[in-house]
């Protein structure tokens, strides 16, 4: 895509190719990186985090993930047919229908997605029940990590709006396969009924997308900071809100659609409104770093970037959320800064903060800090490269979707600086694999607890024996490895608490036995 | 224990001053964004329309970039100030503070209300258009793959029955209210110098306004910008571009009465 949109009235890819690769971009990106690599996380770090020896069930959670495999390789077919879907991954109808797109593209999409979805929906059940359950003796909910906490919400939130799709995805199939008329605007079908069921998914599932990147920022910054998370109840209650509130934004996606002035107005002011919610998490995150003790390694270094990046695509997030502003913003390379600023610059640069934080706890080995840096480094400047310049191409008026642009328009400087810049994030993601087979082959070993951590995943040795805990251990305080470590710490801790663990709080201590 | 053999200092190489630097390009990119100028922009706008919606967005972006300052400035003061140096012993643990908590929520509400509040109000500004302004204009917009075709069913006052494609004539000065619609699949219409964008939808009719004002304009009449159809259409999508000239009252009466319909299609014998 960027090749192609280099240079001004480019020949290099043809209209018809590059609707399937943005098509398949987007869907690739949001179904089958962000959402599983998050899902890893689910599955590998929950159980650890918890003090349980598996998820609550297992077989189901092997389902899972058979069927995500399944419903990948179905949806990377359609490259081999030649036929991979071209409607967006949003397949906005009438144009994802039979009538204007005859080919088989758009069924893989809808059928993909189904089998995707019920993989998800699977993982999220599994996983509310796990961390509502399997919970280690004393471990009350509000000592759960973030992580944890992120995990559930999201997990509430999967169940919830994947359904959602699903029904969308079958009424469309059925327009495709069986001539009904849900959306077919032939025979009084409804393109815009597509557009709300489709955003109604949609919204909230770019909170599935984040909430977990934000769970392993909040995991990551108090141990790179040798201080605990700033807030903890203002931050887990910030994700709950947030996981709510998405519910009743929806149609911000839907402003140009002529609603009106009075729905645009509501959606406007729930959509400013999520906003409160996310600075709080932004201002604890700060207040976490702020006074510590910061050790600037490869884990913490993305933490940081995640903070840096992810405020810039929620203020430029503000922006759209004033509807007479998006009128001008819609559909254009604004919006697709804005998002990629929060969703790689959040939630990828948060997901490989994870990948090196956890990796050692996983492998029993340690990644290499001088290649991590670099990584790191270099995916930041790619990554600034590529999509800060799309914001004043939105405004410029370049739309998107667009396989090619006039030469007249001034437009070539900032596209080639986002070529130039995606190939240096490709670069970046190489710098990690080799960082991988590197670290591999010099297998500098971690031990249990290479980062002075303080949760309970710490506490077992690298990797986990398949068990992970040899003995389930009873928990007495949130963080409570660091504390075992460091039980000099915990009057001062208890003294801060009133009783129910309340901050800022009151003179009662209360021992737990 | 701390990853003891990891504790090195940082080298000076990626230090703060890096993170200046991209401060400091980040503003260079946000000045050099002020400076286009191009015909299908939405900075310098020629009508009230699109001129309220910049306005806005105007103040949104200053009031963000007051906030991002704010917000990356606190990050690189952090990562300076409060960097791990050897032998620093365990700093304070402190986990929260409720005054402050209950301050960065009620500031930030605060702020949104009246960001909202304002936007609403333009909203329903925008949303008709003005009945002082001269008389309204109007235009059936019909979005077709792959070009926009515009019917004027009064252009002369006397019932006069004008069609163009891609080409959309307007008099300056003069409310232009437009009726859209859709022949085959989504699209939308988009005169970014002029204002934002309303959706062409199968099945409905949306309505907006726009109008050219002289006081804006800076070249001489008739002047040309340029529109793009804003909502993937198929194949030729990016194809989807048309032009809007906007004429003096007197120019544009004279091709009205110039305008005759191109010849009919007769099929052959």
């Amino acid at each position: 895509m960027r090749l192609q949109l280099s240079s001004s009235e480019s020949g290099l890819v043809s209209p018809e190719v590059f609707n399937q690769l943005f098509t398949m971009h987007g869907t690739l990106m949001v179904f089958l990186v962000v959402m599983p690599l998050s899902a890893a996380f689910f599955n590998w770090l929950v159980p650890l985090q918890i003090g349980a020896r598996d998820v609550a069930f297992p077989r189901l959670n092997a389902f899972s993930y058979w069927l995500f495999l399944f419903g990948s390789l179905l949806l990377n077919t359609s490259w081999l047919v030649g036929d991979a879907p071209n409607g967006g991954w949003f397949g906005y109808a009438p144009n994802s229908q039979t009538l204007y797109n005859p080919s088989n593209g758009m069924t893989f999409w809808v059928i993909s997605l189904g089998v995707l979805g019920v993989a998800s929906i699977a993982a999220g059940l599994n996983f509310i029940v796990t961390i509502i359950n399997l919970r280690a003796p004393g471990m009350t909910m509000f000592k759960l990590p973030v992580f944890t906490w992120m995990t559930l919400i999201t997990s509430v939130l999967i169940v919830l709006a994947l359904p959602v799709l699903a029904v969308a995805g079958i009424q469309l199939q059925t327009d495709r396969l069986f001539g009904t008329n849900f959306y077919n605007p032939i025979n009084g079908g409804d393109p815009v009924l597509w557009q709300h069921m489709f955003w109604l998914f949609g919204h909230p599932e770019v909170y599935i997308l984040i909430l977990p990147a934000m769970g392993i920022v909040s995991d990551i910054l108090p141990v790179f900071s040798r201080k605990p998370l700033f807030g903890y109840p203002f931050v887990v209650f910030a994700g709950i809100v947030i996981a709510f509130m998405g519910w009743f934004v929806w149609s911000h996606h839907m402003f140009t659609v002529g609603l009106g002035p009075a729905a645009n107005s509501a959606f406007a002011i729930s959509t400013m409104a999520i906003a409160i919610p996310t600075g709080v998490k932004v201002l604890n995150w700060l207040g976490t770093t702020w006074g510590g003790s910061l050790r600037l390694h490869t884990p913490m270094l993305f933490a940081l970037g995640f903070i840096a990046m992810f405020t810039i695509g929620g203020l430029s997030g503000i922006m759209h959320a004033s509807a007479p502003s998006d009128a001008q913003q819609q559909d254009t390379y604004f919006v697709v800064a804005h998002f990629h600023y929060v969703l790689f610059g959040g939630s990828i640069l948060g997901i490989f903060g994870g990948i090196y934080m956890w990796w050692p706890k996983m492998s029993g080995w340690k990644l290499s800090e001088g290649l991590g840096k670099l990584n790191f480094w270099l995916m930041r400047i790619g990554f600034n490269l590529t999509f800060f310049p799309m914001h004043w191409l939105g405004m410029d008026g370049m739309p998107r979707r667009v396989y090619t642009y006039p030469a007249d328009q001034g437009w070539d400087g900032s596209n080639m600086a986002a070529t130039i810049g995606g190939f240096l994030i490709a670069f970046s993601v190489l710098v990690w694999v080799i960082n991988v087979i590197v670290s591999w082959r010099r297998n500098d070993r971690a031990g249990a607890d290479p980062w002075d951590a303080r949760t309970l995943e710490w506490s077992i040795p690298s990797p986990p024996p398949h068990y992970n805990f040899a003995e389930i251990p009873v928990v007495e305080h949130r963080d409570d490895f660091w504390f075992k470590k460091h039980p000099e710490l915990v009057e001062e801790y208890e003294g801060h608490h009133g009783p129910r663990g309340a901050p800022g709080g009151s003179t009662v201590r209360r021992r737990l036995r | 224990m701390s990853s003891g053999d990891h504790e090195r200092f940082a080298p000076r190489w990626y230090r703060p001053r890096r993170l200046a630097v991209f401060g400091v390009i980040a503003v260079l990119f946000l000045l050099t964004a002020a400076c286009s100028q191009g015909i299908q922009s939405t900075w310098d706008p020629i009508g009230p329309v699109a001129q309220k919606q910049l306005q806005l967005f105007e103040v949104l972006v200053w009031t963000m970039v007051i906030v991002f300052v704010l917000v990356e400035g606190a990050l690189i003061y952090i990562v300076i100030r409060y960097r791990r140096r050897p032998g620093q012993p365990r700093p304070p643990q402190i986990h929260g503070h409720t005054a402050l908590e209950v301050t960065w929520t009620i500031v930030p509400t605060v702020l949104i209300l009246g960001l909202g509040i304002w936007s609403v109000f333009t909203l329903f500004e925008l949303d008709q258009p003005p009945t002082d302004q001269g008389e309204i204009l109007e235009v059936t917009v019909t979005g077709h793959q792959w070009y926009f075709e515009f019917e004027y069913a009064d252009a002369d006052g006397n019932g006069k029955l004008i069609s163009t494609a891609n080409d959309l004539r307007i008099p300056v000065d003069r409310p232009i209210s437009l009726i859209l619609e859709s022949d085959d699949v989504l699209h939308s219409f988009w005169v970014p110098k002029l204002g934002g964008k309303v959706d062409v939808v199968p099945t409905r009719q949306n309505t907006m306004w726009l109008m050219a004002d002289s006081d804006l304009i800076e070249q001489q009449l008739p002047a040309t910008y340029y529109g793009q159809c804003a909502e993937l259409c198929g194949i030729a999508h990016a194809q989807m571009r048309f032009r809007v000239t906007v004429m003096s009252e007197e120019d544009y009466h004279g091709w009205v009465r110039e305008y005759s319909p191109p010849p009919a299609l007769t099929p052959r014998a």
